[in-house]
């Protein structure tokens, strides 16, 4: 699959929980500071990550990683995405 | 759908102005992605309105029920579970398992049920409510374990379905099918107890899907279509009737038939709910005609009309079929075991649906069964439903009387004796004034739909007339046939909804409900809240006759111009304060 591919299933979970942020803001941003977000929007974030990806954590956890940057290298390390875009 | 889709169909923009679909989902635990589902499948459903699904306090699904006020929304669904009616069959409070403490626990489960039983009569009184009872596994309280049913276990399963049958009587209240929620869900595969334990929600995601579809498919309601036409040969009976005669066609398990059997049988249960059947064949009118008078068939030819067969398109005689029951396309099943013969109506009627019969695909056939009694679904059976056919019979021979007869349409209608009665008592229970209001297009001042909350907060307004017109004649009874909603200001009637069946047209009725409003309430003028809907082409020329010109917003029709241009008027007219 391509790269691309990977990334944009990724942002398309985010941005499904998030629809106020753009897409640049979710990227840059620690959790707690994009626009929306609160536990509940967290829960879902990780309902839709489990979803789309498999993984199951609690909110702590997801909480822990702190940004779309370190979920991303988090999945590739589980080796739930091919490869991660550099 | 998944839950991604549905976080994307919520975002979807809305028209301006959008109309609010207020639902509250009342559940026991955090309401999180059923809530999410039921809004995803409701905006499919409603692409127009603005759906807003609320709830309440986490835990109290009964105390959020008594506290819930018949305005906060048009619709209710509640979502049972276990842990609602005695947190000790949840896993989030610890209060014990012993065998001593099983039957305070199936009594306080009991005590549960008669609360939210009060509960929901009292809600449902005015607002339409859906039910999903207990989906999840009961967790291991039972020393029987789980390879049989304590009696524990089948008292408390006893007092629910007690509980559901009840509720179930009231018109207002569906209860979501558990054999639908099991071919969709898997039993095994529902709870998430990690979910449960660390956020409350005891689901797993693909199973808050499916509960959040049947709810919002509760929600919604849909109109039942109107009627089925039916092929005959290789679908009514195995067989080519042309080439086996009238012995060789078959339908019993013995002559390796039964799908015809259990497809006649199906029928025969669809007409006794009042659905229209007819046939369309190619065959020989006489064969087919011989055919029907089998004593052994299932399926009695008094319910089948009209009987299409000759060996002209198919489309033709759908064509014919419509025309005699005056419905619509779309409100119409057709089922052929030909390919081809399907295809070929399918072309001419777009809006109508097309199946083909799975003769030899016992699976196939069982699902088709199972949609078209969906397509069908009714929530009761009026006695309207019981005189449709006999109705329609009567209005054909009604149209064929009058023209074989070379009689004046005025002649013709004083002979037939027409008994027309107004009835000014509040329709709220009255489900058949509801689903004219609902399902008739040809003969509709403009489209408007009433979803039940919305019903009954109009019929209960004391500013709101709701008249409900009844019909018959030498030739039959037609029942309740029509329903006007207005109000009368400064001698003027203003009518909000009009419709009439289609099955009354042709009597003059509708100037008759016409001449009522204008004697009835004394007005001067009548207004009528027309609205183009593309379908309601009846309507709009009736209309047309009083305003001279196609109407145009709201056109009033006076007294004096009614009584010029209005037709004499033969019936018999009554008034009553009957309705339910």
């Amino acid at each position: 699959m391509p790269v691309s591919d990977e990334d944009d299933r990724l942002m398309r979970c985010f941005a499904s929980v998030f629809s106020s942020a753009a897409g640049d803001e979710i990227r840059t941003s620690q959790f707690e500071a994009i626009s929306g977000w609160d536990s509940l929007k967290g829960v879902m974030l990780l309902a839709v990550l489990d979803e789309e990806f498999g993984i199951q954590m609690d909110v702590p956890e997801l909480l822990e990683l702190g940004s779309f940057a370190a979920v991303k290298e988090y999945l590739s390390k589980q080796g739930m995405l091919a490869r991660v875009k550099e | 759908m998944n839950l991604i889709d549905a976080l994307e169909r919520l975002k979807r923009p809305l028209p301006d102005n959008a109309r609010a679909l207020k639902v509250y989902l009342a559940c026991g635990f955090t309401p999180l992605h059923v809530e999410t589902f039921l809004a995803a499948h409701l905006r499919d459903f409603y692409p127009a309105r603005r759906v807003e699904v609320s709830s309440g306090l986490f835990g109290d699904l009964i105390g959020n029920l008594e506290r819930l006020h018949p305005e906060q929304c048009d619709a209710l669904a509640v979502v049972i579970e276990w842990a609602d009616l005695d947190s000790r069959l949840g896993v989030r409070t610890l209060g014990g398992w012993q065998i001593e403490k099983l039957p305070d626990i199936v009594n306080s489960a009991g005590r549960s049920l008669q609360r939210l039983k009060l509960a929901l009569e009292a809600i449902s009184m005015s607002t339409a409510t859906s039910i999903c009872l207990p989906t999840l596994p009961l967790p291991p309280v039972f020393y029987s374990g789980t390879q049989y049913s304590s009696a524990f276990e089948l008292s408390l399963r006893r007092t629910l379905a007690a509980f559901a049958e009840e509720l179930s009587a009231s018109r207002q209240i569906l209860v979501v099918s558990e054999q639908r929620l099991d071919e969709n869900s898997a039993p095994g595969k529902r709870f998430d107890l990690r979910t449960e334990i660390t956020q409350g929600f005891p689901y797993k995601i693909s199973h808050a899907s499916v509960i959040g579809e049947l709810l919002a498919e509760l929600v919604r309601r849909p109109q039942p279509k109107k009627g089925l036409i039916t092929d005959l040969d290789d679908t009514l009976w195995a067989g080519i009737l042309g080439e086996v005669g009238i012995e060789g066609i078959h339908w019993h398990l013995e002559e390796h038939a039964q799908l015809h059997g259990i497809y006649q049988q199906f029928l025969a249960s669809l007409a006794s709910a009042g659905i229209l059947l007819a046939a369309a064949s190619k065959n020989d009118a006489a064969l087919v005609d011989k055919a029907f008078e089998r004593d052994d068939l299932l399926l009695s030819k008094t319910n089948v009309f009209p009987i299409e067969a000759h060996w002209r398109p198919k489309s033709e005689s759908v064509h014919s079929i419509l025309k005699k029951w005056n419905v619509l396309a779309d409100a119409v099943v057709f089922v052929d075991d030909s390919p081809m013969e399907v295809a070929e109506v399918k072309s001419a009627f777009p809006e109508m649906e097309c199946l083909v019969f799975p003769k030899d695909d016992y699976a196939g056939f069982w699902g088709m069964l199972a949609h078209v009694r969906n397509r069908f679904a009714k929530t009761n059976i009026s006695e309207e439903d019981a005189l449709r056919l006999q109705s329609i019979r009567v209005s054909s021979a009604f149209g064929e009387g009058a023209a074989e007869e070379h009689k004046s349409l005025d002649d013709f209608l004083r002979e037939a004796d027409g008994r027309l009665t107004f009835d000014l008592g509040k329709p709220a229970g009255d489900t058949r004034a509801f689903e004219l209001i609902n399902k008739t297009n040809q003969f509709n001042l403009n489209g408007k739909r009433y979803d039940e909350a919305a019903w009954l907060r109009l019929v209960e307004d004391p500013r709101t007339c709701v008249i409900t017109v009844s019909y018959e004649d030498k030739f039959g009874k037609l029942g309740r046939i029509a329903v006007m909603i207005g109000r009368v200001e400064e001698g003027t009637f203003i009518v909000e909804s009009w419709v009439m069946s289609c099955r009354a047209f042709s009597r003059r009725i509708e100037f008759h409900c016409a001449k009522y409003l204008f004697d009835r309430f004394g007005a001067e003028e009548i207004v009528l809240q027309v609205q183009a809907t593309g379908r309601n082409g009846p309507l709009i020329e009736f209309v047309q006759q009083f305003v001279d010109r196609a109407p145009e917003t709201d056109p009033r029709v006076t007294r004096s111009v009614f009584r010029t241009k209005a037709p004499k008027l033969p019936h018999h007219v009554e008034e009553v304060y009957a309705s339910k």
